[in-house]
Formats: structure tokens, C-alpha cells, sequence
């Protein structure tokens, strides 16, 4: 199952960021919790180089860490996770994948939440509303693709 | 150690922020716990936020949560608190919990997910302590 949401144009397909971009900003990680500091900071760096304001680097910083969690859900210890940012006009955009996924138990409420949600309902929630456009990529050979556009928003929007 | 002691302070510091070490810690007000955390709450670092607040509040008429020192929190933080909240207690069931959130960022987050509609949340610690 694949989930976008977002405004205006369709966000392109996870895993399609241009790959041989000279630009684009590339880092890998074996796909554990302890990285993911790491990762939002690099968030932030690039970020940076588009000149967003405090407000929007740190959403971004928030979306890139949910982006991961969703894409990581079934991680094993050979996973690595790769993120991939790239700049195009005034948007960020990230594309993140990870390999060697299991694929997930039937969900047995075991996760749910004492209010019904899930971990992942708050995820998703969380990037409906932060981000641009979004894509969360099906499971496919072991590996998930998952895709974000965050754009510089104009001021006191 | 002599070299350990010539370090700037202001690097010391600097060092320290970019670690960002996770910390919480518990000191009750009377009868009311006061679950105070520190630093960044993720994957890695909501479990210990979640067995701590399971841990406290038996009897107690509310527990505050003190995120004023919180500088980042994502959804498996946010379930750590609806978690805690979910333990049997007072009269529908339900812990009632405060947050203290002085953060812009943190208050969006729970803004965004609905969550203060959930939790009262205050602005500072004498706040959420009064009844």
C-alpha cells in the first residue's frame, strides 16, 4: 500500500530522487534508533543551505525523523537506512530507503495505543502536516522507499 | 586529568549540546510527581520516558510532566504519554497528566497530532501544579 498526501503538484515516486545529482547530500546508517540523531541533524544542515527560517528547519528536522520511522518498521540488524536530500528550486526533497526489511506480523494490537491510535497514525499525522507532499512506499524485495517535499514557506505563513 | 581541565569551557559546553544527552528524572511536589526529562525524546530515548512515568503516580491526584527542557519530540514520544495516561486511576479511569511546555516546537507537535485536547498543557511549572 503506498500513502501520499500533500498540495499541489503529485509528489514523485520514493526512490526516484535523482541519484547521480552532484548536489545531492547522501548518508548511510545501519537502520537503528541510535542513528536517527544523526540523521535529523543532517536534516537541519541542508535545510540550512536553502536559508529556511528556524520554524521550518526544525519541522523539517521532526518530518525527516518520522520519515525514517515509517521506513524502517520492520528493520533487521543487516538493514541500513540511506537518506537522500536534494534541493530543487525552493524545496528540499527526501527520499529515504531501507533493505533488508522482514516482513510485518499481522497486526495484533500489541501497539496500539490506550487511545486506540497507533504509533504510526501519529507519523502520519505528524507529516500530513508539516510536509508538502509525502510518499510511503509498499514493501518490495525487502526494501521500502518513502519520499518528502518540504518547501520554503513564505513569511508568517 | 590535567588536559581534561584545559579544555575551554565554552567547548566543554559546546560538546555537550551536540550530544544532546537524554535525562529524567522524578522529584515529588507534595503529593503531585513531577516527571522532569531533558534533551531529545525519540525512538531510542521514549522507552525511558515511558517506564518512568508508568512508575510514578499511584495515589497521586494528577502527575505534571515537565517538557520545558524537551528539545525535540516525535511520535514515539507522544505515545509514551498517551501511554502513561492510559493507566487506571482516577475516576474515569484515565491518569490525568499535565505537561509543562514552553517550547514553540513541542507545543506544535502536540497541536498538530490533537493532543491538547488531551492534555492540559501549561506554561510553566507553578502552573500546572496549581488546582
Amino acid at each position: 500500500m503506498t500513502a501520499a498526501a500533500g498540495s499541489g503538484a503529485p509528489p514523485r515516486a520514493p526512490g526516484r530522487l535523482d541519484r547521480e545529482d552532484p548536489g545531492r547530500v547522501e548518508i548511510s546508517v545501519p537502520s537503528e534508533p541510535e542513528n536517527w540523531p544523526l540523521l535529523r541533524l543532517a536534516a537541519a544542515n541542508v535545510a540550512a543551505r536553502l536559508d529556511l527560517d528556524v520554524e521550518t528547519v526544525e519541522d523539517l528536522r521532526l518530518a525527516v525523523d518520522e520519515l525514517c520511522t515509517l521506513c524502517a518498521e520492520g528493520a533487521t540488524e543487516r538493514s541500513r537506512l540511506t537518506l537522500r536530500f536534494a534541493i530543487e528550486d525552493d524545496a528540499v526533497l527526501v527520499d529515504c530507503t531501507v533493505d533488508h526489511l522482514r516482513e510485518p506480523a499481522a497486526d495484533d494490537g500489541s501497539t496500539a495505543l490506550p487511545d486506540g491510535s497507533s504509533p504510526r497514525d501519529l507519523s502520519l499525522m505528524i507529516l500530513a502536516e508539516l510536509v508538502d507532499a509525502h510518499t510511503i512506499g509498499a514493501l518490495e524485495n525487502g526494501s521500502r522507499h518513502v519520499y518528502l517535499e518540504m518547501r520554503r514557506r513564505a513569511a508568517g505563513s | 586529568m590535567l588536559a581534561a581541565s584545559r579544555v575551554p569551557v565554552r567547548a566543554i559546553a559546546k560538546v555537550a549540546q551536540m550530544d544532546e544527552v537524554f535525562e529524567v528524572t522524578v522529584e515529588r511536589r507534595g503529593d503531585v510527581p513531577v516527571v522532569m526529562a531533558r534533551g531529545e525524546v525519540d525512538v531510542s530515548t521514549a522507552p525511558a520516558l515511558r517506564t518512568e512515568l508508568l512508575s510514578v503516580g499511584d495515589g497521586a491526584p494528577f502527575v505534571v510532566v515537565d517538557l520545558s527542557g524537551v528539545t525535540f519530540l516525535d511520535s514515539t514520544g507522544l505515545g509514551a504519554l498517551i501511554a502513561a495516561r492510559g493507566q487506571p486511576g482516577e475516576s474515569d479511569g484515565l491518569r490525568e497528566l499535565r505537561l509543562v511546555v514552553t517550547r514553540p516546537q513541542i507545543r506544535k507537535v502536540l497541536e498538530v497530532t490533537g493532543l491538547t485536547s488531551v492534555f492540559a498543557v501549561h506554561d510553566t511549572l507553578d502552573a500546572a501544579l496549581a488546582t
